[in-house]
C-alpha cells in the first residue's frame, strides 16, 4: 500500500522544511513547493491526498489557489488544509467559504498539525 | 434475390450478435453501477467519509454540521452502505415559487411595528442576519450592508443571478437609498451575511443547502450572526427528527441564531406546511395581506399561505407577517427580473408575494427585537414574538399561528417571559455522576425555571434528533441485529468514549456557561489548549490515571456494556432522552461545536485503534519521534515563521 501523498505549499523555506520533515517523519510522502503556481503545475501531473496551503505567497496567494482548485473538476475534491498567520474573521471566513477543509493558524504545534492531517486523511490508509 | 437474401441474413446475424454482445456486457455495466448523489451520516464527518469510501463511493463535500458527507455512491452499494450509515438522497430542491406584481400599496414596516421602533432609534443596528438564498446583487440599497458573502453553487461568484435573494435582503435590511427612503426594509440598520445556495435557475440541492447552513454556523461564531432566513421548500418526505436539514438548522438555533422559515405557498388547504417550516423548534411564518394599511385588524390571511397542522401533527405556523404585494429590491438582469418585467417599481424595486417574503419580514422583526434586547436567546425571541403577535378575525391558529408579528410590542414587553416547555424529568443519572442539576455546574438557576428551562428545550430537541438518528441508522429488526451488532457497538463505543471522557475531564472546572461561549470552541483554541503533547503526556495519559478514570474493565466489558447500554429498554426514546442526552453538558451547542471540530474529533481519533494503550504508545509517543519533533520545533523557533 503506497503512502498518502501530501503537497506542502509555503514560500517560507524554514516553515516549509519544518512541515515537510514533520510529515515525512510520520510516514507520509511529501512534496514541498514554494508557491501557488508551482502547485497548480504539480497538480497537472499528480493528485495528492491532501494539500497544505499557505496564504500569503508571491505570484498567487492561497485563496486564489483554493479557488482555482475548487473550480477544476480534477482538483475539486482534494482536501485542503490552509495554514496561515492570518487569523482575523474575514480571512478565516474567506478560507472556509472558499471551500477549504480546515483552517489552521500559525504558529502551530506540530502535534496539532499531525492530528488534523490524520483526520483529513480519514479513509486513506497510512 | 440471393444477394438480397444473403444481405438480410447478414443483417439478422448482426442484430443477433449485437444482442448477444449486449447480454454479455450488461453484467459489467451492472457491476459498476449507476452513481447516485446521497448524504451519508455517521458518528461524524470522518467516519461517514470512511464508510462512503469503503463501499466505493467518493466524498464530494464534508458536512460536519450533520456528522456526514455529501457523496456519490454506486447505486448497487446503497443497501450495504445503509446498514452502517444513515443515508438520505441528495434530492434537488428549490426556492418557494413566488408571484411577482400586484398592488403597489405596501405598509409592512408600519404594520409590524418597525417604524415605531425606528422612531426610538432601534433600526436593527448591531444585529447580523444570515440570508441563505440566491446571493445578493450589488445595489445602492444594500451598500455597506453585506459584511460577508459566500457561494456554494457552481456559479462564479456570490452575486444574485436569480433575483430572490436580493428581494429578501431588501425586505430585511434595505436602506431605501434609491427611493429617498420610501421603500425601506424592516431593519435597515441590520447587516447581512449572504450565502448563495442557488444559481440562475433557482434550484439547489440538499447538499448545497447543508453546506450553506454549515457556513451560517461558522458565521455565527466569526460574525456574531443572530438571525437566519432560509426560504426554501425542501420537499422532504421525512419528519423533522429524521431530516438532516432540520438537524443542521436546530444546531444553528442552539448556537444562538433565530432560524426563520416560511410556512410555504401551498395553502389554503389544511396540512400544507412545507419543510423545513414543519420543524417545531424553528420560527415558521405564514403570510397575511396587509391590505395596504398600517392597521392589523383588516388583514386577511393569504390564500396561498401554508396551513397547519404539519404532517406530523405539530401546530404551525408560529405566526404570520405581511407577505403580499411587498415592494423590495430588484436584481437587474436576473431571472426573476427578466421574467416579470411588469412587476418592476421605478428603476430599483420590484413587487412580490409569498411566504418567503413574510418570513423575511419576520426575520427583520427578529433583528429589531434583538437590536433592542440583545440578551435574548432564540427561544426567548420566538416566545416573545409569538406572545405579542396580534390575532386577526380572518385567521385561526392553523392559518396565522399566534397572529401577526409586532416587533415594537415584543421589544416593549415587560412582563414575565411566556411559558416554555419544562425540562424533561432527568431522574437519577448514575451514568455521569459529575453532572446534572444541583451538582454545582451550569448557571445555578435551577431546573425548570428561567434560562435553564429554555436551554433544556433546545437540549430536548437535540436529544430527540440524536435518538431518532440512532434508530433510523440501524433499523433494529431482529433479523439484522446480529449482523449489525458489531458495527453498531463500535459506533456507540466511540460516542460513549467521547462522552465519558468529556463528562469526566471537563466536569467541575470546564463547564461553566462562560467557558462554553461559542468562541471557546474554535478549533484553534481547542487544539492549542487541549491537544498539546505536554498536557496529554504529563497529566492525562499515565496508565494509572487512564485505567482508574476512563477504562475500568468493569464499565467497558462486553457484558457490562450489553447489560447497561444496549438493552432494548435503554434505547427507547424516553430512556435515551432522560438518561443519556439530558444533561446540559451535551446540549446542542456542545455537540455541534464538537462537530465543527470534527476533523479532530472524528471517529479515527476515538477508534479502538487510536485508543488502545499499546497503539498509542507505539504510534504516537515513541521517544524517538517526540525528540525529533522537539528538535524540529527548536529549528523552527530559530528560523521564525513566514
Amino acid at each position: 500500500m503506497s503512502r498518502p501523498r501530501i503537497f506542502v505549499v509555503d514560500d517560507n523555506a524554514p516553515t516549509r522544511t519544518l512541515i515537510h520533515d514533520t510529515l515525512e517523519l510520520e510516514g507520509y510522502e511529501v512534496l514541498s513547493l514554494s508557491d501557488g503556481r508551482a502547485l497548480i503545475a504539480a497538480l497537472e501531473r499528480m493528485t495528492p491526498e491532501l494539500v497544505i496551503l499557505d496564504v500569503m505567497m508571491p505570484r498567487m496567494d492561497g485563496f486564489e489557489v483554493l479557488k482555482t482548485m475548487r473550480n477544476d473538476e480534477r482538483t475539486r475534491y482534494i482536501p485542503v488544509l490552509m495554514l496561515t498567520a492570518l487569523d482575523d474573521p474575514s480571512s478565516t471566513w474567506k478560507g472556509w467559504s472558499g471551500g477549504c477543509d480546515y483552517y489552521m493558524n500559525k504558529p502551530f504545534d506540530t502535534e496539532d498539525l499531525l492530528a488534523v492531517v490524520g483526520n483529513l486523511l480519514a479513509g486513506v490508509p497510512a | 434475390m440471393t444477394l438480397h437474401r444473403d444481405g438480410k441474413a447478414r443483417t439478422v446475424t448482426a442484430v443477433v450478435v449485437a444482442f448477444l454482445l449486449a447480454l454479455t456486457t450488461a453484467p459489467a455495466v451492472e457491476a459498476v453501477g449507476r452513481l447516485v448523489d446521497v448524504i451519508v451520516i455517521g458518528a461524524d464527518a470522518g467516519s461517514a467519509a470512511e464508510m462512503t469510501e469503503r463501499v466505493g463511493g467518493s466524498v464530494e463535500r464534508s458536512l460536519p454540521i450533520v456528522g456526514g458527507v455529501d457523496a456519490r455512491v454506486p447505486e448497487n452499494r446503497l443497501e450495504q452502505l445503509s446498514r452502517i450509515a444513515y443515508v438520505v438522497p441528495d434530492r434537488p430542491m428549490g426556492l418557494l415559487s413566488e408571484s411577482y406584481g400586484g398592488s403597489l400599496v405596501t405598509a409592512y414596516p408600519h404594520e409590524v411595528g418597525a417604524t415605531a421602533l425606528w422612531a426610538g432609534g432601534i433600526t436593527g443596528e448591531g444585529v447580523r442576519v444570515a440570508l441563505v438564498d440566491t446571493g445578493v446583487a450589488d445595489v445602492p440599497d444594500l451598500a455597506g450592508r453585506v459584511v460577508a458573502s459566500a457561494n456554494v453553487t457552481r456559479e462564479d461568484d456570490a452575486t444574485d443571478t436569480y433575483g430572490h435573494g436580493t428581494f429578501q435582503a431588501g425586505l430585511i435590511a434595505g436602506t431605501g437609498a434609491a427611493s429617498d427612503g420610501r421603500y425601506v426594509g424592516v431593519a435597515p440598520g441590520a447587516e447581512l451575511v449572504s450565502i448563495k445556495v442557488a444559481g440562475a435557475d433557482g434550484s439547489t440541492s440538499l447538499g448545497q443547502v447543508l453546506a450553506g447552513v454549515q457556513l451560517v454556523d461558522m458565521a455565527a461564531e466569526l460574525y456574531d450572526v443572530r438571525v437566519m432566513l432560509l426560504a426554501i421548500d425542501s420537499q422532504s418526505p421525512l419528519p423533522p427528527d429524521l431530516d438532516p436539514l432540520s438537524w443542521a438548522l436546530r444546531t444553528v438555533w442552539s448556537h444562538g441564531v433565530v432560524v426563520v422559515v416560511p410556512a410555504g405557498n401551498d395553502g389554503p388547504d389544511e396540512v400544507t406546511i412545507t419543510s423545513p417550516g414543519e420543524d417545531p423548534m424553528l420560527l415558521t411564518a405564514g403570510s397575511v395581506d396587509d391590505m395596504g394599511t398600517p392597521e392589523v385588524d383588516d388583514d386577511l390571511v393569504s390564500e396561498f399561505s401554508g396551513r397547519g397542522p404539519t404532517r406530523w401533527g405539530d401546530p404551525k405556523p408560529d405566526l404570520a407577517a405581511p407577505g403580499e404585494h411587498l415592494v423590495s429590491l430588484r436584481a437587474p438582469g436576473s431571472t426573476v427580473d427578466a421574467e416579470n418585467a411588469s412587476a418592476r417599481v421605478e428603476d430599483a424595486y420590484f413587487k412580490g408575494s409569498g411566504t418567503s417574503m413574510s418570513a423575511a419580514v419576520t426575520a427583520g422583526a427578529a433583528a429589531l427585537l434583538l437590536s433592542a434586547r440583545p440578551e435574548l436567546n432564540p427561544d426567548e425571541v420566538k416566545a416573545l414574538l409569538m406572545a405579542t403577535a396580534t390575532g386577526i378575525a380572518d385567521g385561526d391558529a392553523a392559518s396565522m399561528g399566534a397572529g401577526v408579528v409586532e416587533a415594537a410590542a415584543a421589544a416593549g414587553f415587560d412582563g414575565d417571559l411566556p411559558e416554555l416547555p419544562d425540562a424533561p424529568d432527568l431522574g437519577d443519572d448514575d451514568m455521569f455522576p459529575g453532572r446534572g442539576p444541583g451538582n454545582g455546574q451550569g448557571n445555578g438557576q435551577g431546573n425548570g425555571q428561567g434560562w435553564d428551562a429554555r436551554r433544556w428545550d433546545a437540549d430536548e430537541w437535540n436529544a430527540r434528533q440524536w435518538a431518532a438518528r440512532q434508530w433510523a441508522a440501524r433499523q433494529w429488526t431482529e433479523d439484522v441485529w446480529g449482523a449489525r451488532q458489531w458495527a453498531a457497538r463500535q459506533w456507540a463505543a466511540r460516542q460513549w468514549a467521547a462522552r465519558q471522557w468529556a463528562a469526566r475531564q471537563w466536569s467541575a472546572r470546564q463547564w461553566s456557561d462562560e467557558r462554553w461561549a461559542a468562541r471557546q470552541w474554535t478549533a484553534r483554541q481547542w487544539a492549542a489548549r487541549q491537544w498539546t503533547a505536554r498536557q496529554w503526556s504529563a497529566r492525562q495519559w499515565s496508565d494509572d490515571e487512564w485505567a482508574a478514570r476512563q477504562w475500568s474493565a468493569r464499565q467497558w466489558s462486553d457484558d457490562e456494556w450489553t447489560a447497561r447500554q444496549w438493552s432494548a429498554r435503554q434505547w427507547s426514546d424516553d430512556e435515551w432522552t432522560a438518561r443519556q442526552w439530558s444533561a446540559r453538558q451535551w446540549s446542542a451547542r456542545q455537540w455541534s461545536a464538537r462537530q465543527w471540530s470534527a476533523r479532530q474529533w472524528s471517529a479515527r481519533q476515538w477508534s479502538a485503534r487510536q485508543w488502545s494503550a499499546d497503539e498509542w504508545t507505539a504510534r504516537q509517543w515513541s521517544a524517538r519521534q517526540w525528540s525529533a519533533r522537539q528538535w524540529l520545533g527548536r529549528q523552527w523557533a530559530d528560523a521564525g515563521w513566514g
